[in-house]
């Protein structure tokens, strides 16, 4: 291995890690410094992802690992799973911090928020970079702190107290999760990451442990996916910022937790293995019960955001479901809804972002007649909500695609149901918000108003909504071309069923 | 000079004692008689350590010079970890005393009056620490045990609080029961085996009634001074009241001090004594549990750092069982854990509390709730208290962490469950009690009443502390190799 090969996987990381602080240490004042320290950053993370990306479909390896103590050992390395990861969260960190930058303009705290932001997404860069689990939960626990600066940014009773929630849900999660870890450790040495002979190969006595151990990881991964029933942090988590939200939702919380969960099967226990141990169905049916009970629960939220974050708790179980059904199409539609949630589910917290910064709407009956006043912010928001209930060409009928395809070559044909309900529901909470924005009349003023003539809002938050609305296009019409989302998942998916 | 061990061992003592002299006579002041103390000791710990890299354990016969037979002092790999970490944490805190005393004088408090005592008391506490590492038979153990305790409490009472004084006296007297104590044992102990060397006594322990006996007074006369659980009481007001660079070095070393003696003892002289480990990892247990529920009631800042060490010093009894009954490896494991916490716990809680005294000062107050808001104007102290008590809850990336990774992994290869339950308990409670100080301070409040003359020394000393103690967790490599195993410690 070339020097080149070994830096780059610090160096991702590092970007970030080193511009929070330079950030921390900046004045609130100096806004333009930040903001470019922050573009630049996340600019030059990009085009190093980029440059793995080509690198390792070009059959480059990108490692560092080193020794912590005794086979203990701190592993960072790009595969193709990781990078999927590591470039949706590049790709958006750029979209976001640009949507922050307009959204927090006149917020106080503006360098901690930056500061944390980036320690933020080097966490999220290194759990997608990780090459093992104790790696994996260095980052996994950095993410946790890094986010709650962010999530009480305002600093109101009513924040902290979400905070509250938000730390008591993912700590213990996080313990639970570091107790499956250790034991595993304790049962079969350091399995990295794609080393999915070493647990088959344990003696049968060691079975029940690992079937224990499997609940555990799941069920401490489980709690920042915002699977039923632990996912009652997340609705109380958007009161945070828009674009707080917006990260949370779509990059690095629950995608972490999601993540993590395809880890655990895909890359430690392996499907074949997990199968055999009868683990998937079991996972299969509690993905299925959040899917059911998220959408449910969305249909009645009357605040736009929380209608949101219900529908997230929704989406982020289609990863683990598809996952969990033993079919390489599953799998393809499990991991390509890590993009493609992301995608779409920005976009959506960026509208809703839009419509409570420049009119003051909060609520989804507020939403009259707004397609007029915002007409670009409410394509954007039209084109991620019928992705969400699955429209072609928008990225999420791929998912859904796959995922029926994927369910029907398992057998398992009730997830089918599960999926048909599912977009039924969602179809019931976003049409009814898309019919407000464009065919019905607004009736009195808006609630507080702000004017950015001539564009509809502020460049700085437009912009950003209209590209990931267009990257949500583009993974589902572009979806069979070489680097497309989709085709990156299909390769990974079959590599495992045909070694 | 550097090939005679016998000196090699006799300079952090020697060095102690001449700064201890020129800083009564007071020639020079300030930073000017500060820096060669840092810069000999450090040199002393470095010349020490090169040697017992190079030829191994250094045995110093004390009998040679009047003492009597058995006596003796022993540096080996933990000791010289020790050494250094001594040396690192006092200097800085002497540095950061610099600063302190300064911010004292702009202030015009009536500190200054007794800033003369505290120096030579450091020098006395510093060589008193040195000599306490490198002991290794009851006698020594003692002498430095007692010079520690009396320079320590010394210091406490320097503070003109009418409390601190109380708090002080107080622990004085805790103090000089658990030395009665572990007198009493020690004295059993020579006359059931005629022996006050460890090494020695090590090959002729032998299970009984008087043994039990020695074990329980030497034990808990230690753990009185240790402040253990349910031995604790006079630690919180004493680390609450006392100067901060006081209360740093005495969480951070001293009470650890008693720690070192008891668990070589336990090393030593425990031969079939499960039920006794067991109890004590109970009492460990209860420190942990105890210790943070109280952190998590408190509303002054000083004292949920103060209840915090009460817990953290209970995890490091958990080797006591773990190291017991169970297989090499997982004892191995525990050996390593419980020095890894000892030593991140050092640095993370001296960075703790000198964070703590940066932002209390600051507001001038030390509830909570005085706290809001001042992220904005410390950001360096309020990111020193963050990552120092990311290690003292054991999230990664920090010393903590690896640390509770390597009990844990000890506890569940031994299969002792209960120890798993014990700390996963106590890393949540940890989590409770250090974000309630962070709901506060990232409240929204905008200050006007701030004192901004912080010497940006106490700022950087604090955050290297903290630095520390997670670079401790990436790189535990090199300390866990000096360390050796539990069996190294006393073996001849």
């Amino acid at each position: 291995m070339n020097t080149i090969q070994v830096l780059m996987p610090l160096l991702v990381l590092f970007t970030s890690l080193l511009a929070a602080p330079i950030i921390f240490l900046l004045p609130d004042e100096s806004r333009t410094a930040r903001t470019i320290i922050n573009l630049s950053a996340a600019i030059i993370k990009l085009v190093l992802v980029s440059g793995m990306f080509l690198g390792v479909y070009l059959g480059v390896d990108f490692e560092i690992s080193f020794a912590v103590v005794g086979d203990l050992c701190f592993i960072l390395r790009a595969d193709a799973l990781g990078l999927m990861f590591a470039g949706l969260s590049s790709l958006l960190w750029l979209f976001t911090t640009i949507y922050a930058v307009g959204y927090l303009e006149d917020s106080s705290n503006r360098s901690r928020f930056f500061g944390f932001f980036s320690i933020c997404v080097a966490s999220t860069l290194g759990i997608a970079l990780a090459g093992n689990l104790f790696t994996f939960i260095l980052f996994y626990e950095l993410l946790t702190l890094s986010t709650y600066p962010l999530v009480v940014h305002r600093g109101t009773p009513e924040v902290l107290a979400a905070g509250n929630r938000y730390l008591q849900y993912t700590l213990t999660g996080g313990a639970v999760l570091l107790l499956g870890i250790v034991a595993l450790h304790a049962l079969a040495g350091d399995p990295a990451f794609g080393d999915r002979a070493r647990l088959a190969a344990l003696p049968e006595t060691a079975r029940p442990h690992l079937m224990v151990i499997f609940a555990l990881l799941i069920a401490g991964l489980a709690v920042k996916s915002a699977m039923v029933p632990f996912h009652g942090w997340l609705p109380v988590a958007m009161v945070a910022p828009a674009p707080v939200s917006a990260l949370l939702h779509a990059v690095a919380v629950v995608k972490a937790g999601a993540f993590g969960i395809i880890r655990v099967v895909h890359d430690v226990y392996g499907l074949d293995f997990a199968h055999f141990m009868g683990l998937l169905y079991p996972l299969t049916i509690a993905a299925a019960v959040t899917i059911l009970y998220g959408s449910a629960r969305a249909l009645t939220q009357m605040s736009i955001k929380r209608r949101l974050a219900f529908s997230t708790v929704s989406q982020v179980s289609y990863i683990i479901i598809g996952v969990s059904l033993f079919h390489p199409m599953g799998v393809a539609a499990g991991l390509v809804h890590l993009i493609h949630q992301g995608l779409m589910k920005v976009t959506l917290f960026f509208c809703a972002g839009n419509y409570a910064q420049t009119l003051g709407i909060h609520g989804v009956d507020e939403l009259d007649g707004t397609g007029r006043r915002m007409p670009l912010t409410s394509v954007s928001f039209t084109v991620a909500s019928l992705g969400m209930i699955g429209v072609p060409p928008v990225a999420g009928f791929i998912t859904k695609w796959y995922l029926g395809m994927g369910a029907a070559g398992a057998g398992t044909y009730w997830v089918i149901l599960v999926i048909a309900i599912s977009g039924m529901l969602n179809a019931a909470y976003y049409l009814p918000m898309l019919y407000r924005i464009w065919f019905k009349e607004r009736r009195g003023d808006w609630p507080d108003e702000t004017t950015f003539a001539p564009l509809e809002t502020s460049a700085w938050l437009l912009y950003p909504t209209i590209a990931t609305a267009l990257f949500s296009c583009a993974a589902g019409l572009l979806a069979g071309l070489p680097f497309s989302p989709a085709r990156w998942a299909a390769e990974i998916a079959i590599g495992e069923f045909l070694p | 000079m550097t090939n005679d061990p016998r000196l090699l061992a006799a300079l952090p003592i020697m060095l102690s004692a001449m700064w201890a002299l020129l800083t009564l006579l007071r020639i020079p002041k300030g930073f000017l008689s500060l820096a060669p103390a840092i810069v000999s000791q450090s040199a002393a710990a470095y010349l020490l350590g090169a040697y017992v890299h190079s030829n191994g354990t250094i045995r110093i016969d004390l009998s040679a010079i009047g003492m009597p037979a058995g006596a003796m002092l022993r540096i080996d790999g933990l000791s010289v970890l020790l050494l250094s970490a001594t040396t690192l944490i006092v200097s800085a805190c002497a540095f950061y005393s610099l600063g302190y005393f300064h911010l004292h004088r702009l202030q015009q408090t009536r500190t200054l009056a007794r800033e003369k005592h505290f120096w030579p008391l450091l020098a006395i506490l510093w060589g008193a620490l040195s000599l306490l590492w490198m002991s290794h038979d009851f006698l020594t153990t003692y002498v430095a045990l007692e010079a520690l305790g009396l320079s320590a409490a010394a210091m406490m009472v320097l503070s003109d609080r009418p409390a601190a004084t109380t708090a002080g006296l107080r622990y004085l007297f805790y103090m000089l029961l658990g030395s009665l104590c572990f007198l009493l044992g020690t004295g059993i102990c020579y006359g059931v085996y005629a022996e006050i060397n460890l090494e020695l006594l090590a090959r002729s322990a032998r299970p009984g009634g008087a043994h039990f006996i020695a074990m329980s007074l030497m034990s808990a006369g230690l753990m009185l001074k240790a402040a253990i659980f349910p031995l604790h009481s006079w630690l919180p007001d004493a680390h609450s009241n006392a100067w901060t660079p006081v209360s740093a070095v005495h969480a951070a070393l001293v009470v650890k001090g008693s720690f070192f003696v008891f668990a070589k003892l336990w090393v030593a002289l425990s031969p079939e004594m499960e039920a006794a480990a067991h109890f004590i990892g109970w009492a460990g247990s209860a420190a942990i549990v105890w210790g943070g529920l109280m952190a998590f009631r408190k509303q002054h800042i000083k004292q949920i750092v103060a209840y915090s060490t009460i817990s953290q010093l209970g995890y490091l009894l958990l080797f006591v069982p773990l190291s017991m009954d169970a297989g090499e490896r997982s004892a191995q494991l525990a050996w390593q854990g419980v020095w890894l916490l000892f030593f991140s716990h050092a640095f993370a809680k001296a960075a703790l509390f000198l964070a703590v005294d940066n932002l209390v000062s600051t507001v001038g107050r030390t509830d909570l709730e005085g706290l809001s808001g001042v992220d904005c104007y410390l950001p360096l102290s309020i990111l020193s208290f963050g990552i120092a008590s990311v290690s003292i809850i054991g999230l990664p990336v920090s010393g903590g962490f690896t640390a509770k990774w390597l009990l844990l992994h000890s506890a569940l290869l031994s299969g002792q469950w209960q120890w798993v339950l014990v700390l996963t308990i106590g890393t949540l409670l940890g989590a409770a009690y250090i974000f309630r100080v962070f709901k506060y301070t990232l409240a929204s409040g905008l200050r006007t009443d701030c004192n901004f003359n912080m010497p940006v020394s106490k700022e950087i000393v604090a955050l290297s502390l903290a630095l520390a103690a997670v670079l401790l967790g990436m790189f535990p490599g090199w300390p866990l190799a000096l360390l050796g195993t539990g069996l190294d410690t006393v073996a001849p």
